[in-house]
């Protein structure tokens, strides 16, 4: 052996490790002042009086509101930020809109061009729909032994926020992918935008459950749907709900979802024309509304399309993340038949990604799960307070538990007690600006168990 | 064929005794280098006719009837360097042996595995190896072979299983099952066990008295069976050894052990027992060091010889051995109160070995071993439990419909209890070989000499299981359950025959030419088994030669041989299993209390006329060469494994009757007051009012169509391994005094499946019309995008070892390197023609090309069948277009959800993964003559720098990625008194 030999080898394999190694930038934290220009995507002019939350995935947020140029200036720290923003617009001709906008990952570095340039960005217009989501109650809540969290009873419900009846067709129950809002999401752009955002449609992992008969409401009616067992809970559960009430609807089709622990039979006293049924695309023995950061919605499909049809529908096909797979496997739900959505993030990951567009939900509420706490929609105190005589049928107050760590938990923030209200006779409006960020609140408790 | 075996007996039989022995003697003494002094119980064997004695208390010993010609007498004494003495024997000769103590003094030391001269490719890993890496699983001896790879986390925790010659769990062929372990000539049986179909799990065998770890990845002799996949042969100590202490501290793992050697009966009469005992702890987490892993080892192996002075010893070796411990998390204190889960792992072996020393002309030696292995592998899982609503628990057994009746389906609590599960399993395996050599040795002429060898053998074994399978405690509150008892079902019983003859011919100019050539046969039988009596015949044959010239010595051995792999029990006496329809359940009641009812069907595997057994083809050549001290080898093998196993599905269409749930308010009878009865044959359900006021009531049903489902072993297509591997030990660089080894593998796998394989949706899916998935698709291999594999990878260490014997230091750095790692999915027919088609957009479901780069890639099932005509296959692609240009959507979008995609559209892309490498380093100093420490630091450098995969042109950190070892380290200690 010659100490050549050796001496090759050696260099051969710093080499190898020297090249093998990628140092990682370093990153610097200062602050710099970011414009942010906000406009009318019909006129392409900035819009005033937008009120614009810049806020980072630790929870902090800065906010600001547009100037007549549609300009918020922001004094940021470096770092990674999403951008939510919405208000309303009127056409002058007696047309309102609501006006959202969001975008993720936006860089505030010394190089980002935005903090020399500013960023402009276009709002979206929709529309605002009667049928809202009044409250979703997923989180679970405590076992009564101490041996954790409850989750097998979710629920929603569904309210006619306004003041005249609406029957809606084929109404179907949605979630978008990932199934956490924590969890690795290859759906954006590199400009932050959602992928499909631009084509119109929200994916619906898995399954999607829809009603049989048309559902029909008078104004300020609203209905509870379990989305797991439709029993009554309390009885092992002190902590949770009764969802085994006679008008209540449920998600029961055992020919699909065989998964008994998430759909037992459901209470003798609720009809079977008040099942739901499942079409699944994807795989699983039960639907897995996610306990933690689901990204919920419902939607509505016109009548001259059959909604088992469209669900088995090959073309309206679409895999999450790109990955061919029976567990990503989505349909498309063209956004203008969604009639509402919400978009939920757990306080427990700074990974939070947006999934509905801004046409659905430009924002985001926090949920801090298993505790029992649901996510309520916010009072229109307004709206509310216009109807004649509502006032003074107002109830003011609400428990409140200590801070979680997203504010205060438990309070709607007009300080209204909404269900109080309606049970003293009060019409309740609620917000709906198609931004969950200001339109939803976590509530103290599920309401069903005021 | 049984008459051809028959006749090569006979003719074994009759040449050997023909032979003739020679009557000289070799005695002498034995005694220790240094001090001078005898040292008993040495071993003393004759390498040409394996005659062996053991030395006795004066150091004395008499090898008698050896033949005249070249004597290789080796002398072993564990602590002591071996002794090879070759002398010509021509007279009666007396000789004394000096042995030297093995310790780091000594020139010559490795810390590596060594190659064996032999004619099959084998590597040796010894006491002072195992020590300098601090192995505390014999799955980790493997990292010592070319180009292995360490392991980060070496603990108890995880029970890896050793493949030999291949890579990954992902091949076919299940390469871990039919790779062989024996403990001392103890073989390590997984073939009762009854909830895995792969290797023997090593976690129970201790490491601490091991003296020697022997691999054979090549052509091992037909002796062997039951393997497919070559041999790890693990010889324990043995003996009378000093006191022994060992402690070793990584961070999940602590390691304790003490061992012995003792003298029975005065002057050794009584024979010698040496025992050892370890006890190693590993832990599942380091911030929750609660669940932990525990070995509690102890070793009797007691050896006496008789009839020392009658010239024809009889060895006698009776080991017990024992092991208590397993997994437990009961302390955890982060876990709910009174939850855990208790895996024992309890191991009792005996073996009992006579191996006599015949030395006659008609017979040169015998052996007959018997062993027993008795586990216990109770596995305890106690959780707690809650529920809202009664659930239901099926129990059923026979088919058809089912309501929940408190017996075959029983409704489970309301509230909070605990549910206590147990699986008792308890694997037995018993065996016995009785095993014959036939030794000579004849010169020639003047430079020609001839030694020839023969063996034949018996070999009996039988595998069963005395446990109880799974069960609760409480069946009250049992979920769904089965019984399937363990202990019911039969043993696997294996009778083998084999018999094996060698010749060496030694030729002028040292030359040497060594052959062999064996034949086993073996029956397997398992009672009640639709197979019957499985026989499989096995030829292995292999040869080498070697030239010698000056210092220098070259060989080339080549060798080949067919294994067979005796199916599992699974296959040959499968379990039944049960499938059950919901049928009906009731409305649940205002305290959660429901009444289901379910059609349940048993299935089992079908009974495959037409199967054949699994075999592998192996073959190797290889060369070694010695120029002075560098030593090359270098080996190439090919194993081809045909007929592998697989398991696929029959579809049978059936129907069952679906009620649907009846509500309070739209029922006569009230639900306190209802009874259900249910038809166990139309699935009819009848609701009678408990008060008499209300005639029955037949509930209305529909008819739900589906499939149910049977297993069928049939026979896979083959795979392909072959690789090279290799082995350069350089010359020592004088002034460093460090040895450079080089080695390294080029491992390359392919393995195509292309069985017409049917398959169903899911049961879950419904079609356009609402009804439950009808078609049934035959795809070639399986429904998937690939139905194969191509990979190929080049691994390289250099070990670098410096050895400064004046301050007893040896140090080694080992450098890990993959230079070429590449896999690539495959989809093609039996061919090699491309059978996917490339899309151009993830939604298309048609195209031209077969380009599958950069591309989705649909694969189509070649036929499929419908729910009313099962036994007619139709062309899929025929019928899919013809659909499509009918305009008959539903059953186009049906057709096309059978139609299988890549995930990706880099799928099927190459996948290299840039080189990449870590360093691990070894130290080992002895402290006088009594203490021994080492030190160990895998991936020491901490490497977390990027590898590029070629598939998604990417770079992922290398950190907790698998494919080095994580930084990890460990300290030894070891004392011997």
């Amino acid at each position: 052996m010659k100490p050549y030999i050796f001496i090759y080898i050696m260099c051969s394999l710093t080499t190898l490790f020297m090249s093998s190694c990628i140092k990682d930038e370093e990153l610097r934290y200062e602050s710099f002042g970011v414009p942010v220009q906000l406009r009318n995507p019909v006129t392409g002019e900035g819009m005033p009086n937008i009120s614009v939350l810049m806020s980072t995935t630790l929870g902090n947020a800065w906010q600001a509101v547009t100037d007549e140029g549609g300009w918020a200036h922001f004094t940021l720290p470096a770092g990674v930020y999403d951008l939510s923003a919405s208000g309303f617009y009127d056409d002058g001709q007696g047309n309102e809109y609501v006006m959202n906008c969001s975008s993720s990952n936006i860089e505030v570095t010394a190089k980002s061009m935005i903090v020399s340039q500013g960023m402009a960005f276009t709002m979206v217009a929709s529309r605002r729909g009667s049928l809202v989501i009044k409250e979703l109650y997923q989180g679970g809540c405590q076992k009564d032994d101490g041996s954790g969290a409850y989750y097998y009873d979710k629920y929603v419900i569904l309210y006619n926020n306004g003041q005249l009846p609406i029957t809606i067709h084929q109404l179907g129950l949605g979630m978008a992918p990932p199934y956490n809002a924590q969890a690795s999401n290859a759906n954006f752009n590199a400009d932050g935008q959602l992928n499909y955002a631009s084509e119109g449609f929200i994916p619906a992992i898995q399954a999607i459950w829809h009603f049989n008969d048309s559902l029909h409401l008078e104004g300020g009616e609203e209905i509870v749907i379990a989305l797991n067992g439709a029993v009554d809970h309390t009885v092992s559960y002190s902590q949770s709900v009764n969802l085994g009430k006679p008008e209540y609807y449920c998600t029961y089709d055992p020919l699909t979802f065989t998964n008994t622990s998430y759909y037992p039979v459901p209470s003798e006293l609720i009809p079977t024309s008040h099942y739901l049924t499942a079409d699944l695309y994807g795989q699983g023995n039960a639907w897995p509304l996610s306990q933690v950061s689901p990204a919920f919605y419902i939607f509505s499909v016109p009548d001259d399309i059959d909604i088992d049809a469209y669900a088995t529908d090959a073309d309206n096909i679409w895999y999450h993340n790109n990955v061919v797979s029976a567990s990503g496997a989505c349909i498309r739900i063209p956004t203008e038949w969604i009639l509402d959505g919400v978009e939920v993030y757990t306080t427990t990951s700074t990974k939070n990604a947006k999934r509905l567009t801004d046409e659905v939900d430009a924002g985001a509420v926090y949920l801090t799960n298993t505790f029992g706490y649901s996510l309520h929609r916010n009072v229109d105190v307004a709206a509310t307070k216009a109807i004649e005589g509502n006032e003074a049928l107002l109830v003011y107050g609400v428990p409140a538990t200590p801070d979680v760590s997203q504010g205060v938990v438990g309070a709607d923030p007009s300080g209204i007690n909404a269900e109080a209200s309606a049970r003293q006779g009060a019409f309740i409006i609620y917000q709906d600006t198609n931004n969950s960020t200001n339109d939803f609140f976590e509530r103290y408790q599920a309401s069903l168990r005021d | 064929m049984k008459r051809i075996f028959a006749l090569l007996l006979a003719f074994m039989v009759v040449h050997a005794a023909m032979l003739r022995a020679q009557p000289y003697c070799v005695s002498g003494r034995v005694i220790d280098a240094q001090t001078r002094e005898p040292m008993a119980f040495a071993t003393v064997v004759h390498q040409t006719t394996h005659q062996g004695t053991v030395v006795g208390e004066d150091g004395s010993f008499a090898l008698r009837n050896l033949p005249k010609g070249k004597a290789n007498i080796e002398v072993r004494l564990f602590g002591y360097v071996p002794q090879l003495l070759t002398f010509a024997l021509t007279r009666d000769t007396s000789i004394v042996v000096m042995l030297v103590e093995q310790d780091l003094r000594l020139d010559e030391v490795t810390v590596t595995s060594q190659k064996q001269h032999i004619e099959t490719t084998a590597y040796t890993v010894d006491r002072t190896s195992l020590d300098h890496n601090q192995i505390v699983n014999v799955s980790d001896v493997t990292v010592l072979l070319p180009g292995g790879k360490s392991q980060g986390d070496q603990s108890l925790i995880d029970d890896p299983r050793i493949a030999l010659r291949s890579e990954g769990t992902s091949e076919m062929g299940n390469a871990a099952f039919g790779t062989a372990i024996e403990v001392d000539g103890q073989r390590l049986s997984n073939n009762a066990e009854m909830s895995e179909t792969t290797g023997a799990s090593t976690r129970t065998v201790t490491t601490s008295d091991i003296e020697e770890v022997e691999v054979i990845t090549g052509i091992p002799s037909v002796e062997y069976g039951d393997l497919s996949n070559g041999m790890v042969k693990v010889k324990t100590r043995r003996g009378k050894t000093p006191y022994m202490v060992d402690v070793t501290l990584k961070p999940h793992t602590k390691l304790a052990a003490l061992s012995k050697g003792f003298n029975l009966g005065s002057a050794g009469q009584g024979g010698i027992l040496n025992v050892s005992y370890e006890w190693t702890q590993s832990v599942v987490s380091l911030t929750s060091p609660y669940t932990t892993y525990q070995r509690n080892g102890l070793s009797l192996r007691y050896t006496r010889q008789f009839l020392k002075e009658k010239a024809m010893p009889l060895n006698f070796n009776f080991d017990v051995k024992g092991n208590l411990g397993g997994l437990n998390s009961e302390a955890d204190p982060d876990a709910f109160s009174d939850t855990y889960t208790k895996k024992r792992d309890y191991v009792l072996r005996s073996l009992m070995r006579l191996q006599w020393q015949v030395g006659r002309p008609w017979l040169s030696y015998l052996e007959l071993t018997a062993d027993a292995s008795m586990e216990d592998k109770e596995q305890r899982v106690n959780s707690n439990k809650s529920s809202a609503t009664s659930q239901p628990a099926i129990h059923t057994i026979g088919q058809g419909y089912h309501i929940a009746d408190g017996t075959s389906i029983i409704m489970g609590p309301t509230g909070y209890w605990y549910e206590l599960a147990i699986t008792d399993s308890k694997p037995v395996d018993l065996s016995a070989h009785l095993k014959a050599k036939w030794d000579h040795e004849r010169n020639l002429g003047e430079n020609y000499k001839v030694e020839s060898h023969a063996k034949a053998g018996v070999d009996y074994s039988a595998s069963g299981n005395e446990g109880r399978g799974l069960y609760y405690d409480d069946m009250a509150l049992a979920p769904t359950w089965r019984e399937e008892r363990y202990d019911t079902l039969p043993y696997i019983h294996n009778l083998a025959f084999y018999a094996e003859g060698q010749a060496a011919l030694h030729l002028p100019r040292k030359q040497e030419l060594k052959m062999s050539f064996g034949l086993r046969e073996d029956m397997t039988h398992v009672g009640g088994s639709e197979y019957g009596t499985i026989y499989s015949l096995s030829p292995r044959g292999s040869m080498q030669y070697t030239l010698r010239h000056a210092k220098n010595e070259y060989s080339i051995h080549a060798g080949m041989g067919k294994s067979v792999k005796l199916p599992s029990m699974q296959v040959l006496y499968p379990s039944i299993s049960y499938v059950d329809w919901q049928t009906f359940a009731s409305g649940t009641t205002a305290s959660g209390e429901a009444c289901y009812a379910y059609y349940t069907q048993p299935t089992s595997a079908l009974y495959n006329s037409e199967l054949r057994w699994q075999y592998s083809l192996q073959g190797e050549v290889g060369v070694e060469a010695r120029w002075g001290k560098t030593r090359l080898s270098l080996t190439y093998f090919n194993n081809r494994t045909f007929n592998p196993y697989i398991r696929t599905s029959v579809f049978q269409p059936f129907s069952y009757e679906l009620t649907s749930p009846i509500t309070a308010s739209d029922f006569p009878i009230p639900s306190t007051d209802r009874s259900y009865i249910v038809d166990p044959v139309t699935g009819k359900v009848t609701v009678h009012d408990a008060r008499g006021v209300v005639t029955d009531q037949v509930l209305p049903s529909t008819t739900i169509r589906r499939y149910s489902s049977n297993a069928r072993w049939v026979n896979g297509a083959p795979s392909t391994r072959q690789g090279i591997e290799w082995m350069v030990d350089f010359a020592r660089i004088p002034a460093l005094r460090t040895d450079i080894r080089w080695d390294g593998t080029f491992y390359h796998y392919q393995g195509v499946e292309t069985t017409l394989v049917a398959s169903h949706i899911g049961a879950s899916t419904s079609q356009s019309d609402g009804q439950p998935y009808s078609y049934i698709g035959y795809y070639e291999g399986n429904a998937s995008a690939s139905n194969g594999s191509v990979q190929s990878q080049l691994n390289t260490n250099v070990t670098l070892t410096t050895h400064i014997p004046v301050v007893r230091l040896i140090l080694s750095v080992r450098f890990e390197c993959s230079f070429y790692n590449m896999k690539r999915q495959l989809r093609e027919d039996r061919d090699g023609n491309l059978t996917g088609i490339a899309l151009n957009d993830v939604a298309d479901y048609f195209g031209t090309s077969t380009d599958y780069a950069d591309h989705y890639v649909a694969v189509y099932p070649k036929y499929f069948s419908t729910w009313d005509d099962p036994a007619t296959l139709r062309p899929f692609y025929d019928d899919l277009l013809s659909a499509r240009d009918a305009g008959n959507t539903n059953l186009y979008n049906d057709l096309l959800r059978m139609v299988r995609k890549s995930n990706t559209n880099y799928y099927f892309n190459e996948d290299r993964i840039s080189p990449y490498f870590a360093a691990n380093i070894n130290v080992t100093k002895e402290i006088g003559r009594y203490v021994k420490l080492s030190f160990f630091a895998t991936n020491f450098w901490n490497n977390t720098s990027r590898v590029r995969s070629s598939q998604t042109d990417r770079r992922t950190t290398l950190y907790n990625s698998g494919r080095i070892p994580a930084f990890y380290y460990g300290l030894s200690l070891k004392v011997r008194l």
